[in-house]
């Protein structure tokens, strides 16, 4: 359950709506979770993430961050007000080590400036790469950096099956307590639903577009260097080699062909990718004047085992098909008249 | 030979355009923004003001001490609320840095930071890096005058002279007696109104007219206001060296 963004929509006092989900007979968890500005050490940085404050029960329960830890340890019990914890991605980006003050700049919901920090006590290796980017921190911290002393901006109920969360969300909008607030099923979450859809999309265009191009080019070679060889096949016709031996001659020579050139292309590209994913390319703070939200500065690739794969077997199917298609037209005409094609 | 009653309309029509002609010196457009700018800029000032910040249906109000020495330099010290007491602000230039006592950090305001409200108020932290030297950066057309409450008033419609500026027109109207700028509308280049801006209660000093209540609406936030009232303010008066470094902002 939850208002809408952004920070000065807020629920005030979060007891009286966590009391009526559990007088629903519900799990109920008050979270504020923040754009803000991430650095350590002395220098204040340029790095972005978002800062999730919330209960020592919702990150052990829910999302069990505990379980997740793969440096130093969670939240010491009573000391969660000077502790943070980071996912892997932004501890990395940001180069915070264990032990050392993290300092998080984000906003109150006036607007203001506002400023907390914290002892880098563990790093979490979530499953998502969302979850990497993060920081966590106690409830209360985040209350002080927003300035909404007894409030949150959403308050999370858990239920067991993620199917019935619109069933329970339809109860729930019924309770008096919680009329004055927006009951959304995680699955009926509009903001999520369209950034992840968006993200998605532009991805999915830019890396498709790049793909479509280099199988284009490399499906325009195969055919062309076949067709070239025309009268190559009218020869092996004629000392009586069968119309499928042709054609499974030149695909698994395409095949050859496309394994040696996609191998180190797919190296090269991600040496390249991958200090295009640590270190990134900085364009300059106009980039980040330009819009009135955290956006970093410092665009990154986002190098995957499964984009890499993608990319090598298309290149091979494009090799294949690219021998195929001509291969099998040659294979098809008389070998005398194939024998007298120059092309 | 002229009538009797040509002559009386004529004297008349003259007796009623005399005030307007005594009140309005003829002053070029470029002439008015130099006055304001006289008005409204100085070699050093000290003063205390509150700002009250009404968003949302909150309001809250702060408790500032600030410092100046010409354009280019200034400095201000939150005073409360408690949870914003200690904070400073140093202008140096078209540079802005901020001391978060909170985490004994100084942070310089740059990139998506200048547009945020500065303390959550409708003035950006960009208004505060604005030159106050509006002849150097607009240019200046004189409209038709107007009165605003019973006091006329040059209207002038500012074009920015280059794009370091935050707002790239301005409608100003300028109180004939103070010269300074009563009402600013200001624009965004596509020509949406973002905010405006009202200077009442001048005082005068020496020859100076200085408004001792400003108040700033953020036309993209409805009902959103800032209103600052200046309860002490002293013009030319020596100031220490060390306030406008970014040594004062971490000096307790």
């Amino acid at each position: 359950m939850r208002s809408s963004f952004p920070l000065y929509e807020n629920i005030a006092e979060t007891a009286p709506v966590v009391k009526a989900i559990n007088d629903a007979g519900y799990d109920a968890h008050p979270l504020i979770r923040v754009g803000v500005t991430v650095s350590a050490g002395e220098e204040i940085g340029e790095h972005f993430g978002l800062l999730l404050g919330a209960e020592r029960s919702y990150y052990e329960d829910v999302m069990n961050l505990d379980e997740h830890i793969v440096e130093g340890a969670f939240f010491t019990p009573g000391e969660e007000s000077t502790q943070v914890i980071l996912g892997k991605t932004l501890a990395t980006d940001v180069g915070a080590k264990l032990g050392e003050e993290v300092l998080f700049l984000g906003q109150t919901q006036d607007g203001s400036i506002s400023p907390i920090k914290g002892v880098l006590v563990g790093i979490v290796d979530a499953d998502d790469a969302l979850s990497n980017r993060q920081a966590y921190a106690s409830l209360e911290r985040l209350r002080y950096l927003t300035d909404i002393p007894d409030g949150a901006i959403e308050v999370a109920v858990r239920v067991g099956d993620p199917a019935r969360a619109p069933e329970v969300a339809a109860v729930l909008r019924e309770s008096p307590a919680l009329k004055p607030y927006l009951v959304q099923a995680w699955s009926e979450r509009p903001l999520f639903a369209t950034i992840s859809d968006m993200t998605g999309l532009v991805y999915g265009v830019l890396a498709g577009s790049i793909v479509f191009i280099t199988a284009l080019g490399v499906l325009n070679t195969m055919l062309m260097s076949v067709l070239e060889r025309t009268s190559e096949v009218g020869v092996l016709r004629a000392l009586g080699m069968g119309r499928a031996a042709v054609v499974f001659l030149f695909v698994v020579e395409a095949l050859v062909i496309g394994v040696l050139g996609a191998l180190p292309g797919v190296v090269l590209g991600a040496i390249v990718s991958f200090f295009l994913e640590r270190d990134g390319v900085e364009m300059g703070e106009k980039v980040s004047a330009q819009v009135s939200m955290p956006i970093s500065t410092t665009f990154r690739a986002d190098l995957s085992l499964e984009v890499t794969l993608i990319s090598f077997a298309l290149g091979l199917s494009m090799a294949a098909l690219g021998a195929l298609l001509p291969s099998i037209r040659a294979a098809g005409i008389q070998p005398v008249d194939a024998m007298r094609s120059h092309r | 030979m002229i009538s009797r009653r040509a002559l009386l309309t004529s004297s008349l029509a003259l007796m009623a355009l005399g005030p307007v002609w005594a009140a309005t010196p003829s002053l070029t457009a470029d002439q008015i923004l130099a006055r304001i700018d006289q008005n409204l800029t100085f070699e050093s000032r000290s003063s205390r003001m509150t700002m009250t910040v009404t968003k949302n249906g909150r309001v809250k109000t702060y408790e500032i001490v600030s410092y100046g020495r010409g354009a280019e330099e200034g400095a201000s010290e939150y005073i409360s609320p408690a949870r914003d007491a200690g904070t400073k602000m140093l202008k140096k230039g078209d540079e802005l840095w901020m001391y978060m006592p909170s985490v004994e950090k100084v942070q310089k305001i740059s990139g998506h930071m200048l547009r945020q409200g500065m303390m959550g108020s409708d003035l950006s932290y960009e208004d505060m890096l604005e030159s106050d030297d509006w002849r150097s950066n607009y240019n200046a057309v004189a409209l038709p005058d107007e009165a605003l409450g019973g006091r006329p008033c040059w209207v002038l419609d500012l074009t920015a002279k280059s794009e370091d500026v935050s707002y790239p027109r301005r409608k100003v109207w300028v109180d004939q007696a103070w010269l300074l700028p009563v009402r600013q509308e200001l624009y965004a280049l596509s020509g949406m109104l973002l905010k405006v801006w009202l200077m009442s209660d001048p005082k005068q000093y020496g020859e100076r007219w200085y408004p001792m209540k400003m108040t700033v609406e953020d036309k993209l936030q409805q009902g959103s206001k800032t209103e600052i009232v200046f309860t002490e303010m002293l013009f030319s008066v020596p100031l220490e060296e060390e306030i406008f470094t970014t040594r004062w902002l971490e000096r307790r």
